[in-house]
């Protein structure tokens, strides 16, 4: 090591130190890792709850013309929330439609989570028609009934088909979440803004970019894991 | 382990910008030298209790004089580039499709001494002192106010208008016997009122600070109920009070003067000598005042 490394290292270490230690800056990166954390594990849930709901009542809809209405308005959503950003959305959310939440949080969740719903829906769809339809018709002849056969011989199938697209639809909610801070958020994105804003200093920033990538490298991870412990009933057949 | 290259790989990247922003971006402050002596007596009067420790250790590099906006490499581009938030009014918002305003007419005046044409930058404010720091445009013209901190990372012209943090309130809250302790405050991100008041715990104590893109956001968030109080600076509250009488109010708390100048980059003293020059006769021939009244009667 010679000496400019040395001194090039100490100044990183400088840097870190007043974008993280003085005045206690790193709490407010603790605040906003939690808040991120709060809307993409939120907006998960609900994603994936209006997904697989969209997606179900479009499969029906498809041979069913009671349905019919019901599909159209599942294709207007997945029209609408597709078509447009999600910035704008979420300002809609907060000053036009959910007026009465005083709280950034449940809207930025709500927003976020109608927002992937929409996508989820479409991985969800395309994961059932990944099956053939030879599945469903021996459901059916076995005596079980639509739902049934929906339930415990399509879905499960199409999950493991449509993992990667969903972790990949994950991934992209988490980073999503960054533009929160347009309906005042303190999520992770602006606290790094913050301690720039206090020391005219972007290392906070790099400290963020770290985390959110630390978050998603170990998301990879666990999904991974789902991945092959679903392979696994491949090999034994 | 591949958690753990990811991990070291991130940290190198980190390492190498860096060493690019601490070696290539333009910090030149002579540690010595309070910058601009004439804004220093006054901002200082309005700096609001802050610990210096903050940006203190900050390396200084040599003035990197590659991207600096010289009047002559202005000249030569034929065009001066003004980064402001035009979500500010009486001092810049939008008309129409134009943006406008009194920092819009002052930086008028100084392209046209300079016999440029003016560019006007609508971005976020948080950021524009460090883009003025870096050289991504020529003046900062944003009703800024002139402190220590952001001192050490710009240089700053004389000032040209004196003025104080204000309150928005909803009507029927006395201001009075209004404690922002315990409440919500609203305030424009990186703003006076953000960095040195809400933000400041030995300023105030709130329950919670909402940061927003503008302090028009942060009203419109206050008549829903979601902010108690907005605290900005007095011009702005007053313009945005005027457009929504029956929902606010504007409150003088009696917090310390402070005063606005134009940033620009450390060390670029012919555009500073300019711009003070131009600032000078504005003052002297009431223009200033002029502009002021046009423009909040304009809203």
């Amino acid at each position: 090591m010679n000496a400019m490394t040395l001194s090039l290292f100490g100044d990183i270490l400088d840097k870190l130190n007043t974008a993280l230690l003085v005045q206690d800056r790193y709490k407010l990166i603790l605040t906003g890792l939690k808040n991120t954390l709060l809307m993409a594990v939120f907006a998960t849930i609900i994603g994936t709850l209006i997904g697989v709901i969209v997606a179900v009542i479009k499969y029906f809809a498809q041979g069913n013309k009671k349905l019919t209405p019901l599909g159209w308005v599942c294709d207007l959503y997945t029209t609408v929330i597709r078509g447009t950003p999600v910035v704008v959305q979420l300002l809609i959310w907060s000053t036009v439609i959910l007026t009465g939440i005083r709280e950034a949080l449940p809207i930025a969740i709500i927003g976020f989570g109608i927002n992937s719903g929409a996508y989820v829906a479409e991985i969800i769809r395309a994961g059932i028609d990944s099956i053939d339809k030879g599945q469903t018709e021996a459901g059916r002849s076995l005596g079980l009934n639509r739902i049934q056969t929906m339930r415990l011989i399509v879905m499960p199938q199409a999950v493991k088909n449509i993992l990667p697209a969903l972790a990949n639809e994950f991934i992209a909610l988490l980073k999503e979440t960054s533009v929160a801070g347009y309906i005042a958020m303190h999520d992770l994105t602006k606290a790094g803004e913050m301690i720039k804003n206090n020391t005219f200093d972007g290392t906070a920033l790099f400290v963020v970019a770290i985390i959110y990538l630390v978050l998603v490298v170990g998301m990879t991870k666990l999904l991974g894991l789902l991945e092959r412990r679903l392979k696994k009933g491949d090999l034994r057949s | 382990m591949k958690k753990i290259l990811a991990v070291l790989l991130a940290v190198s990247m980190t390492a190498v910008f860096g060493a690019c922003s601490s070696g290539g971006g333009a910090t030149s402050s002579e540690t010595s030298e309070p910058a601009s002596s004439e804004a220093a007596p006054e901002s200082s009067e309005a700096e609001a209790p802050e610990s210096s420790e903050a940006s203190s250790e900050e390396s200084e590099a040599p003035a990197d004089t590659g991207n600096m906006p010289t009047v002559e490499k202005i000249k030569e581009k034929g065009e001066l580039v003004m980064l402001t938030n035009a979500a500010f009014p009486p001092f810049e918002y939008v008309d129409g499709s134009e943006i406008t305003g009194v920092d819009v007419e002052i930086a008028q005046a100084i392209a046209d001494e300079l016999g440029v044409k003016l560019s006007v930058t609508n971005m976020d404010f948080d950021p524009i002192i460090d883009y003025i720091k870096t050289g991504k445009g020529d003046l900062g013209i944003a009703g800024i106010t002139a402190n220590e901190e952001r001192e050490k990372a710009v240089d700053f012209s004389t000032s040209y208008i004196t003025t104080t943090q204000y309150m928005i309130l909803p009507t029927g809250v006395d201001g009075a016997t209004f404690d922002p302790n315990g409440k919500i405050i609203g305030v424009q991100q990186g703003t006076t009122g953000d960095n040195y008041y809400a933000s400041d715990p030995e300023v105030m104590q709130p329950k919670e600070v909402k940061r927003y893109k503008s302090a028009v956001d942060a009203a419109a968030d206050m008549a829903l109920g979601r902010v108690d109080c907005v605290i900005i600076d007095e011009m702005p509250a007053k313009a945005i009070v005027a457009n929504n009488p029956d929902k606010m109010q504007a409150y003088d708390p009696g917090y310390d003067k402070e005063s606005y100048s134009i940033a620009m980059m450390k060390g670029n003293d012919s555009l500073k000598q300019v711009v003070d020059s131009v600032l000078q006769k504005l003052a002297d021939e009431g223009k200033i005042e002029e502009m002021i009244v046009k423009h909040t009667s304009n809203q």
